[in-house]
């Protein structure tokens, strides 16, 4: 998961070992909808995916993400 | 920092570049804009910051809230009016406007579909009038995205009055009321659409998740529309096109494979050839200087400029060839010099990595751009350079290659002539100057001279057409402009006063002169006419200002050569007076052929 850590550290300015799996929306200040959009841009520019809308939608959390990365056969 | 192209830097890269800028960066000229509109475009922005930067121009950013147009542009306490902003943006989508217009179309009638019309155009018409109550900052208006799966599919397109034609009528509309206000503009959205396609513009998910609706192309493609405004707005549009020769204007390298043998003709390769000539010619049409610069023996390439049957361009269209085996860069600042124009006023493009490296190198003002290896690319990659583009354009545009042609003859003509002294040649030259009082048809020049002067300019204010033409209303403010003619030709309108009043006193808000004319002693000519301007209203003093900026050291000293008195030195500039009452004149030189204020003669 060293890319998504890399993508998350990026955009919401924060350091590796603050990353954990209940970072969310709802608890992280700096995650608006516009830095949402920032976060699937990113997501999809790294990984060379397109994200279905239902996926987007879910994805406000990081043991969200890497679920639907997992789906993708990206992550394990 | 600026190696990496838009295409290449990855969307978190860019954002942090961005959010580094520095905000105060005294080099880079400041543009404020205020975002009126139904959608978030906020990812516009961080592009265009980048794009700007590069430029040397600070974009600093403020988004009116989501769908909060008409109240504020109605609230005159707003805060798009408290903070001088340049430019006023409206960027609406359709379908937050009219959802029956764009999603549920095929089940109006006719008089619905016709009332639907008209209230997006009143909207429109109404925000638009109540912003120019309150402000004369520019405003850019986007217009609609025809929908393209149209309502009615293929029988949608074959009526005037189904889906597309309809949105298309809307936006013909929107051109109508944009044409009725002073320095309101249409952006078309609709066009930058088609050129990346509607598949690669939209992204439907983020437009329901967030009103977002645009995908990363369609944010480069119109942060990119956003600069050509910015730069023609701000008087940073590019004037010159030079041009390599070998590779660029025709196939093969004319030294070595001979005139009969270079690909310029009507099939492929030489036709793409032919097609990039033509797009030149559209430029030099639109008031661009074309130049070449190519290293080749001069006799070869002024053979196929004459001869060859298929050049589109030809001698008359260049203002200079530098054909030689300088290299480019010394050849490119010797241009600069002889046309009097700095290289941020120029474009160079080449086939050869090595000359476009050297050349970026070495003189990174001037905006160079490499030929890709196919020659049918050439002629979009012309096109897409918006460094031409202007939103003013005069009379004197279309002329502008000529006058410049001019200007090369009195030069030539000067160095030819015999003369006792420089004053046998300016009599010569039986100039005639008309100083007339500012009408609507020199209103577009006028803005455009304030916009782009820059060495022979005594405060540097810049002013937008509408600026101009509301001082043109005051009781208190005179706008003159000089316009000169001389045997060579016609210059147009060179130079520009503005006087404003206050009591006894007048002030000289803006005083310059086209680097053209410079050193013909016109400038003494429109002073006197600011005097005797400042004399006939009854005032006992004439005050002018001096702003120091980078290139306008030259005037430094003009007010004191004309016998005014410095009473104010700082960091910000130099106030000086003419007392009026006992002053001696400056007289007008003698040489002119004849002066001419406001249609009388004064000579």
């Amino acid at each position: 998961m060293d890319k998504l850590k890399k993508v998350m550290c990026d955009i919401f300015n924060i350091r590796d070992d603050e990353i954990t799996d209940d970072v969310s929306m709802h608890n992280t200040e700096a995650w608006d909808s516009l830095k949402h959009i920032q976060l699937i841009v990113s997501i999809e520019e790294t990984y060379g995916i397109k994200l279905t809308g239902d996926e987007v939608v879910s994805m406000v959390n990081m043991n969200k993400i890497k679920n639907v990365l997992k789906e993708y056969g990206l992550e394990k | 920092m600026f190696e990496k192209d838009l295409n290449n830097i990855t969307f978190n890269e860019l954002i942090k570049l961005v959010d580094s800028f520095k905000q105060n960066d005294n080099n880079h000229l400041p543009v404020k804009i205020a975002f009126l509109r139904n959608i978030t475009i906020d990812h516009v922005v961080t592009y265009l910051k980048y794009l700007c930067y590069k430029e040397n121009i600070a974009v600093s950013a403020y988004m009116g809230d989501y769908d909060n147009i008409m109240q504020l542009a109605m609230d005159g306490n707003s805060y798009i009016y408290q903070k001088s902003f340049d430019i006023i943006s409206i960027c609406l989508k359709l379908e937050t406007l009219s959802e029956r217009l764009v999603v549920q179309f095929s089940s109006l009638s006719p008089s619905e579909i016709t009332e639907e019309c008209k209230c997006i155009i009143d909207f429109v018409d109404k925000i638009i009038s109540e912003i120019r109550k309150h402000t004369t900052a520019s405003i850019i208006l986007h217009n609609f995205e025809i929908p393209v799966y149209p309502s009615f599919g293929i029988l949608d397109y074959q009526d005037n009055y189904k889906q597309v034609n309809t949105v298309r009528r809307i936006n013909r509309d929107l051109l109508d009321i944009v044409s009725k206000y002073e320095s309101t503009f249409i952006l078309d959205v609709d066009l930058l659409q088609a050129t990346v396609g509607y598949l690669n513009f939209i992204d439907n998910r983020f437009w329901h998740i967030g009103k977002a609706p645009y995908t990363k192309e369609a944010y480069i493609i119109i942060a990119k529309e956003y600069l050509k405004f910015l730069l023609s707005l701000k008087g940073k549009n590019r004037k010159c096109l030079i041009l390599d020769c070998d590779n660029t204007l025709w196939g093969g390298v004319i030294g070595e494979d001979g005139i009969n043998n270079i690909k310029l003709g009507i099939t492929y390769p030489g036709s793409a050839y032919r097609e990039f000539q033509q797009t030149i010619l559209n430029l030099y049409n639109r008031g661009i200087m074309l130049a070449i610069c190519s290293k080749n023996n001069e006799s070869d390439v002024i053979e196929v400029i004459e001869t060859h049957p298929y050049m589109v361009l030809r001698g008359e269209h260049f203002v200079s060839m530098k054909i030689n085996w300088k290299d480019k860069a010394t050849n490119l600042k010797e241009l600069s010099d002889e046309l009097n124009i700095g290289m941020d006023s120029m474009v160079f493009i080449d086939d050869s990595d090595f000359e476009v490296q050297l050349v970026r190198k070495l003189l990174p003002e001037i905006n160079t751009f490499q030929l890709p290896g196919e020659p049918s690319l050439y002629k979009d990659l012309l096109n897409s350079i918006g460094f031409f583009d202007t939103l003013v354009f005069s009379k004197e545009d279309s002329k502008r290659s000529k006058m410049y042609k001019a200007e090369m003859n009195r030069k030539k003509a000067m160095a030819e002539f015999q003369v006792a002294n420089l004053e046998d040649y300016y009599r010569y030259l039986k100039m005639e100057i008309y100083i007339k009082t500012a009408d609507d048809f020199s209103i577009p020049r006028i803005a455009q001279l304030t916009q782009r002067t820059n060495q022979f300019n005594l405060t540097t204010k810049r002013y937008s057409e509408a600026e101009i033409q509301d001082m043109t209303k005051l009781k208190d403010t005179d706008v003159l402009y000089l316009h000169l003619k001389d045997r060579f030709g016609d210059s147009g309108i060179v130079g520009l006063a503005i006087l404003k009043y206050n009591g006894k006193g007048a002030y000289i808000d803006t005083f310059l002169l086209s680097c053209r004319v410079i050193g013909r002693h016109v400038e003494d000519v429109l002073l006197n006419a600011c005097i005797n301007t400042a004399i006939n209203r009854g005032c006992e003093r004439i005050i002018g200002f001096y702003k120091p900026t980078k290139k306008n050291g030259q005037v430094e000293n003009f007010f004191i050569i004309h016998n005014f008195l410095t009473v104010d030195e700082n960091k910000n500039g130099t106030k000086s007076v003419l007392h009026l009452k006992n002053s001696n004149h400056f007289k007008f030189p003698d040489f002119f052929n004849s002066i001419r204020v406001n249609n009388k003669s004064c000579h």
